[in-house]
């Protein structure tokens, strides 16, 4: 849903964007399974006491301390208060039969039911032993229950370090309300971090309804829903190609700078795989390195595996690398195999390192790229090296502002019978942006010039190379002006006072036309067009095509505000006026009939979003291709809210196939979303896409989810369109269809027992409007 | 029809002077937003000073989605969306929090992946540059609460 | 201080009235007793006689009777309550209805506090449900920890 927002300042309700997205915690939820976590909350944990956390901004050693009791024993190096003892210090208050107070060492025992609460976590003890000036606290006997959350237990001895992180001996931890035993964790020793959310146990037995499950050396889950990487327990699922699949994962902790995760995972139809994922944290950079091999898949009998490599490193202050690497065995990998690194519908995977030296007015990069493309079609050029030099220097005349951008790429291609090449290229660019208070005009000179060396001695796969010359040149300057103003008007729509802007934006650009055919194509493509890209200065992508262009770009956007600050409708529509066609194009070497663009006008683009009063939320996209009429590009999504997060949206995506284009780069997609909360404890949801041209379903899911207060199950049937590397006259009979049957028993605030994100649809759900 | 131009008081009558707080100062945003300070023709300073206004803007935040397939059920268009968040505080009132969220659609293609991703740079850049002008544009529709 | 017991009493008073008969001397009205660094204030005081010189007992009253002390360490005890009842023998000092101990940032409440001056010790007990005991530490008592040595 591509969202024009106007791209010149204009006058914005004060409460600007301000994303009061409390739905963000809930996004990061599976999609079909969000719950109203406030509505959840109370009908679970009533008797929880909500997180409050310390209002008072006085360091703990300097709040005061009141203690009062019965009767006190006092001598000047201990006071001993007797008979129901109360002491508060801030917001932290403890009661207790007996309490001693040594006031030289500001430190405190209390005996004797112990109650001790700071607004994060209540504590009961037998004893406790607290250091007054620097919050530090050992309880003993204790039992524990979390604010804000279901985490409760009991333990031998907590040590609280007073920034919320505790240490547990002999402990048990669960989720669920008291006297529910649905799960729970004992270990020799339990670490909760408040803050972040986790905790890490080490010879941890999981029980169900107090019978012993299940043992780990050491584990690590995340007590808040926040987040859904669930606990390491294992998952299944029962998928037609694959058969039974049960995955285990096992957790390492090497050092507390690194990591490991070791899954096994067993196909009954392909046998065993083992993935490896390793994480560190090093002075020399950090990152992870995963690693899955599955020795002779009995159904593709051969091994498959997959190697994936990131690191990022910043050192000396202004220097940067970056490491991303991804290698799989076979085209198939992906649909076959589930993994973290591929969709089942990816096919290609981004093999790129780079080394940045950042400056205030200057930077330099060296940067290597290329990519492993699945299936047989055309793979692209790599990249390799490239090193680029920009410079930024203002110069004292208002903002007029000189940059310099310059590299030199080196491009070499997997096949051998295609051209190779070196371009360097120099682009010096003086602009003057003048921004008033409702009026914008950026003026901007550019002179590109272009060194082609090009290694034509094998390039004999299309005719066509002959156009290509051994060295080219080029010099092009570019002119462009773009100019904004922000309108406003108060209007009374059912009589409440709406407030709407309008900025029409126009801009000419002139860039000459040069003959570049004898350059050939490394980096560059014909760029889609939204409503930002209309005020480009280049169609293409990359430098090996510069467009040549003496063309007007008229555009308006117009947003519609309620007296509440919010944005109830936001229309942009722009289109280009060329004086002159623009004669470059990318051309395609296998094609013979590349002809240039003989319009007069672009496309006209238009993009729509409107938020109706009672949660109905709609937004439209079209590019109509305005000589000849024909819709070029549409997207439709409409979508009805209720309470407790039900949901139905539906949306329609569609990209016309230029009769050039190859018949796999269309897209006539219908596809629906449905998260019904039928009660606070059945969510039924549905996921469907459909290639309406083809008539095929890329997805179909239909599940239900039963959620108790600590612990779900959740019932998926999945069915999907596999990616298909074949050719065009035979998909409508031989693409084949995954069916999974999933079943999952999720233990909340642990993540799942199989996949644990239940809802696996390929298409994430997202909000399609940013209007709230 | 009533539209009138919008002209509340100026940008450099309520920001004379500004210091940006950025960890990444010299990154492409700080770049974009430092370019339209001096178009507006405020005075950016390289260190906090008292009474000077304080734009802090917290590092951008980028992710993708895939919204549609081609016909052989291989990714074709993916939703970026495109997220920071900054505040802003003039000398003497309450730090005010905002947030920009940008979405754009962008169309894979594996036999271009070199082009699409250079593609996918000019998205980014573009990004942060309407990311800038809604900072900017923030700044001036400004009422600053006691 | 512990000097203080070896020192001197003197009282003053707007009127005096001895009863001879046992032993006893009444002060009325803003009556000041000093010994060393200790200092009585009341409305009234009745000193008794004890076998010999400084074992008399000495009973403040008023609406507030005061007594303060520089203790050992050089820190400085105030207390008051509604009676003080000072016995100078056994150097013990009992304070009845609602007293009020002030150490200096701490303050120590109760409805009957018994004051052992050689030791410093303190009981502080009440009487009924309804009063506490209750006693505030402010944070200058834990800056005392940075600041080495005597308190200036």
């Amino acid at each position: 849903a591509e969202e024009p927002a106007e791209s010149v300042p204009e006058k914005e309700s004060t409460q600007q964007y301000a994303v009061t997205n409390n739905t963000s915690t809930t996004e990061e939820l599976p999609a079909g399974q969000e719950r109203d976590t406030k509505h959840f909350f109370r009908q679970c944990y009533i008797h929880v006491p909500p997180r409050v956390d310390d209002p008072n901004t006085l360091p703990v050693e300097q709040q005061p301390i009141n203690i009062d009791a019965q009767k006190l024993y006092a001598i000047p190096s201990k006071l001993v208060y007797e008979e129901d003892v109360n002491l508060t210090q801030g917001n932290k208050n403890l009661s207790a039969d007996k309490l001693t107070y040594y006031p030289e060492q500001e430190k405190i025992i209390a005996e004797g039911n112990v109650n001790f609460n700071d607004g994060q976590v209540t504590l009961f003890a037998d004893v406790i032993d607290r250091q007054l000036t620097s919050n530090k606290t050992s309880l003993y006997q204790a039992d524990y229950q979390f604010h804000g959350r279901g985490g409760r237990g009991d333990a031998d001895k907590i040590y609280d370090n007073g920034d919320n992180l505790y240490e547990l001996k002999n402990s048990s931890y669960s989720a669920c309300p008291p006297g529910d035993n649905t799960w729970s964790i004992d270990s020799t020793t339990l670490y909760i971090d408040n803050k972040a959310d986790t905790a890490s146990a080490y010879n941890a037995i999981l029980k169900i309804k107090d019978i012993p499950v299940f043992y780990l050396p050491y584990i690590t889950y995340p007590i808040s829903d926040k987040r859904k990487t669930g606990l390491l327990f294992p998952s299944f699922e029962f998928a037609s190609s694959n058969g039974f699949t049960l995955s285990q994962p096992l957790y390492l902790n090497i050092s507390e700078n690194m990591d490991a995760t070791i899954t096994p995972t067993y196909m009954q139809n392909r046998g065993t795989q083992v993935a490896g994922q390793y994480r560190y944290l090093l002075d020399a950079g950090s990152g992870k390195i995963q690693g899955e091999y599955l020795a002779d898949d009995k159904i593709y009998n051969e091994s498959r595996y997959l190697y994936h490599w990131d690191h990022a490193l910043s050192f000396a202050s202004n220097w940067q690398f970056n490491l991303n690497y991804n290698h799989v065995s076979d085209d198939y990998y992906f649909t076959d195999i589930a993994t973290e690194y591929g969709s089942r519908s990816a096919n290609q995977l981004l093999q790129t390192a780079s080394l940045k030296y950042n400056q205030n007015n200057w930077s330099s990069e060296l940067e290597v790229r290329s990519f492993q493309i699945l299936g047989n079609g055309d793979t692209p050029y790599e990249v390799v090296p490239k090193l680029s030099f920009n410079a930024y220097q203002p110069l004292n005349f208002h903002s007029l502002q000189l940059d310099w951008h310059s590299e030199i790429s080196k491009f070499n291609h997997s096949d051998t019978d295609v051209y190779t090449g070196t371009r360097l290229h120099l682009e010096p660019k003086l602009s003057l942006p003048l921004y008033y208070n409702s009026l914008f005009v950026n003026t901007e000179f550019k002179y590109m010039l272009s060194f082609y060396q090009q290694d034509l001695s094998n390039a004999t796969k299309y005719s066509r190379y002959d156009e290509l010359s051994k060295t080219a040149t080029r010099y092009l300057p570019s002119f462009k002006i773009h100019s904004g103003v922000n309108f406003e008007r108060t209007l009374s729509i059912l009589n409440n006072k709406y407030r709407q802007t309008l900025v029409p934006q126009i801009q000419y650009l002139y860039v000459p036309y040069q003959d570049q055919s004898a350059i050939g194509i490394y980096d560059s493509t014909a760029m889609q067009v939204d409503y930002y890209g209309l005020f480009r200065d280049n169609r293409f992508s990359g430098y090996d095509r510069i467009a040549d262009a003496n063309q007007i770009t008229f555009g308006v956007s117009s947003s519609l505000i309620n007296p509440q600050g919010q944005k109830k409708v936001r229309l942009a529509i722009g289109q280009n006026y060329y004086f002159s066609p623009s004669q470059i194009y990318v051309p395609d070497y296998s094609e013979d009939n590349n002809k240039s663009n003989t319009a007069s006008r672009s496309s006209l683009i238009s993009a729509l979003d409107i938020n109706f009063e009672n949660d109905y939320f709609f937004h439209a996209g079209l590019a109509v291709d305005s000589n000849k009429g024909k819709l070029k590009s549409s997207n439709f999504t409409l979508e009805k809210r209720w309470a407790n997060n039900t949901f139905a949206q539906l949306n329609y995506r569609y990209y016309a196939n230029p009769e050039d284009e190859a018949w796999d780069i269309k897209i006539n997609q219908l596809g629906t979303k449905v998260n019904w909360a039928m009660n606070s404890q059945w969510t039924s949801y549905l996921s469907y896409y459909y290639d309406v041209d083809y008539k095929h379903a890329y997805e179909s899911i239909v599940g239900l989810k039963y959620q108790s207060c600590c612990w779900a199950i959740n019932l998926s049937y999945d069915s999907y369109m596999q990616a298909y590397y074949g050719s065009e006259d035979s998909i409508k009979e031989s693409y084949e269809t995954e069916n999974n049957f999933k079943l999952n028993f999720e233990l909340t605030g642990l993540g799942g027992v199989g996949f644990s994100s239940g809802n696996q649809s390929l298409f994430d759900y997202g909000r399609p409007f940013y209007l709230q | 029809c009533g539209f009138h131009l919008k002209n509340n008081n100026g940008l450099i009558e309520k920001y004379p002077k500004i210091y940006l707080q950025s960890n990444d100062t010299n990154g492409q945003l700080a770049r974009f937003i430092k370019i339209r300070l001096r178009g507006a023709g405020i005075q950016i300073m390289n260190q906090p000073e008292a009474n000077v206004a304080i734009l802090k803007v917290s590092p951008d935040r980028q992710s993708s989605r895939i919204i549609s397939l081609y016909v052989n059920a291989q990714n074709a268009e993916k939703e970026i969306s495109y997220n920071v968040n900054y505040s802003i505080q003039s000398p003497g009132y309450q730090t005010q929090d905002f947030s920009v969220n940008l979405y754009r659609d962008f169309t894979e293609n594996a036999s271009q992946a070199l082009a699409k991703s250079r593609e996918a740079e000019i998205l980014t850049k573009e990004l942060r540059g309407i990311a800038a002008d809604s900072i900017i544009a923030t700044m001036l529709s400004l009422e600053n609460k006691k | 201080l512990e000097s203080d017991f070896t020192q001197p009493i003197h009282v003053s008073s707007v009127s005096q009235h001895v009863t001879m008969k046992n032993d006893r001397v009444v002060f009325q009205d803003d009556v000041l007793l000093t010994q060393g660094t200790i200092k009585l204030t009341a409305d009234k005081l009745t000193v008794i006689q004890g076998k010999q010189s400084n074992q008399e007992i000495m009973i403040a009253e008023g609406s507030v009777a005061t007594f303060y002390q520089t203790q050992e360490d050089g820190k400085p005890i105030d207390a008051e309550a509604n009676v003080i009842r000072y016995d100078v023998a056994k150097a013990q000092v009992t304070l009845t209805g609602n007293a009020q101990v002030k150490q200096l940032k701490s303050q120590i409440n109760g409805s009957k506090i018994i004051y052992f001056m050689e030791t410093e010790e303190l009981t502080v007990s009440n009487d009924g449900k309804e009063t506490r005991v209750t006693t505030v530490f402010l944070p200058a008592q834990f800056e005392k920890k940075s600041t080495v040595g005597k308190e200036e």
